[in-house]
């Protein structure tokens, strides 16, 4: 689960963070998903693991935020709004590396503004107000931003 | 005594009050609770060298140890587990009431005016005499303090469980949401509470041989004033708050004349006031840091 704005333990060291993530592993189970996997996803990562997490850049700790989220080796990644108050460049990088953690049969549940970035990453989409549904997309089918807008915009 | 001698027994206090600190630090870094309670176990641990007063030394210290953490324990799961959550204002209240409850056991059980305790009595042997004037017990407490933290450094960082309480000290919430076992670390701030109680009443005892019932009240009321004057969020802060704290009141009790010594309170206070309103942080939280005050 990687949490709304991050929440990383900001005192302490990159690895630290990661350590902390593995926790919640369960036992007697091989991990899919491992520390090696992980520093070849971000390679990046190893670069800063001794430096206190609190003063990356905020797309780098996004990173160690889903890392340490991977490295409980989840059957299916909660994701809250991983894009929030990050640079451009930094939201490619995030949903990069989503794209990967598909692909190795990891699920993943995404709760996100930017909706057209969303909705061509989804398999199914859904645009809520109010608990209810007012859109849904599902892969393959066009769908037209218009409509999208309107469902997200409420019009 | 020249004022070499004054600011090498301020040391001694200095570290007491350092211990009494990290007794406090601890569970307030994890739990952001303040444990007033934590005195009587010290008064314990104190009272408890009396009953083993015809014991051999190691004993004594063995069981003080012992009984200090049994009840740092028993505190926390009678008190601190059930007011899990609860604002921290209900526990040091809570903690309050039941340092004058205890204060009244002590009182009840062992009289109000003390037992003596003679331990290691040699230790307050002077190794250099004249001007400076240090004693064993200086050179014991300081050692005691200093390896005591180090060993509490290495287990904070080098150990799985050090990992896993600082980052319960940073974030209760997300620390517990990766699947740290917060009533381990809790249980392990307590243990480590415990055997800094206990120290405590082994080193203030050799220097104060009579245990009264107002002890334990008396060091944790000035052991707290400590962390917060370094920074309470902060274990290393608040550590070295006690330190300062223990050390200016004893440098005070030294050089004030000794009929205005019934104003040592009084004058060790006003220090702390002044410092806190030129740096309400902390004495040693960096300026501009922002921190949630207490």
């Amino acid at each position: 689960m990687v949490p709304e704005g991050r929440h990383l333990f900001d005192t302490m060291s990159v690895k630290d963070n990661l350590a902390l993530g593995m926790l919640a592993r369960r036992r007697g189970r091989t991990p899919r998903i491992d520390e090696r996997w992980v520093a070849e996803l971000f390679p990046i990562i190893g670069e800063f693991a001794s430096r206190r997490a609190g003063l990356l850049s905020g797309g780098q700790q996004q990173l160690v935020a889903i890392a340490r989220a991977l490295l409980s080796d989840p059957d299916l990644l909660l994701l809250d709004e991983p894009s929030l108050g990050l640079a451009p460049v930094a939201v490619d990088a995030v949903f990069e590396a989503l794209e990967r953690i598909r692909a190795v049969g990891v699920a993943i549940l995404l709760v996100e503004q930017r909706a057209q970035r969303a909705t061509d990453f989804c398999e199914r989409g859904y645009v809520l107000s109010d608990g209810e549904i007012r859109l849904e997309v599902t892969e393959g089918t066009s769908e037209d931003p218009e409509s999208l807008m309107a469902a997200y915009f409420g019009r | 005594m020249s004022w070499i001698g004054h600011l090498v027994n301020a040391v001694s206090l200095g570290v007491v009050y350092g211990l009494v600190a990290v007794s406090v630090g601890l569970v307030f870094g994890v739990l952001r609770q303040v444990n007033l309670a934590q005195g009587e176990v010290i008064a314990l641990g104190a009272y408890s060298l009396w009953m083993t007063r015809d014991l051999p030394v190691v004993v004594r210290i063995v069981f003080c140890i012992a009984l200090c953490v049994a009840m740092s324990l028993v505190i926390q799961v009678i008190i601190f587990r059930p007011l899990r959550g609860a604002s921290a204002l209900t526990t040091l209240i809570v903690t309050f009431g039941l340092s004058y409850a205890l204060e009244g056991v002590w009182t009840i059980v062992f009289g109000t005016n003390g037992q003596p305790v003679s331990m290691l009595s040699s230790l307050n042997n002077l190794v250099v005499g004249g001007d400076i004037g240090l004693r064993w017990i200086t050179l014991v407490e300081m050692a005691v303090g200093g390896i005591f933290f180090a060993v509490l450094v290495l287990v904070l960082y080098g150990s799985k469980i050090g990992v896993m309480m600082r980052a319960t000290a940073e974030d209760f919430r997300t620390a517990r949401l990766v699947g740290v076992r917060i009533d381990r670390v809790v249980t392990l701030a307590f243990v480590f509470g415990g055997v800094s109680a206990a120290m405590v009443a082994i080193l203030f005892t050799v220097q104060t041989p009579l245990v009264t019932p107002t002890l334990g009240f008396n060091l944790i009321t000035l052991g707290l004033v400590g962390t917060v004057l370094g920074g309470i969020d902060r274990l290393g802060r608040a550590t070295a708050g006690g330190f300062v704290v223990g050390f200016v009141n004893s440098l005070l009790g030294a050089i004030i004349p000794q009929e205005l010594l019934v104003f040592l309170p009084m004058l060790t206070f006003m220090f702390v006031i002044v410092v806190l309103v030129v740096r309400p942080a902390g004495l040693f939280t960096p300026k501009g840091s922002n921190m949630e005050r207490v």
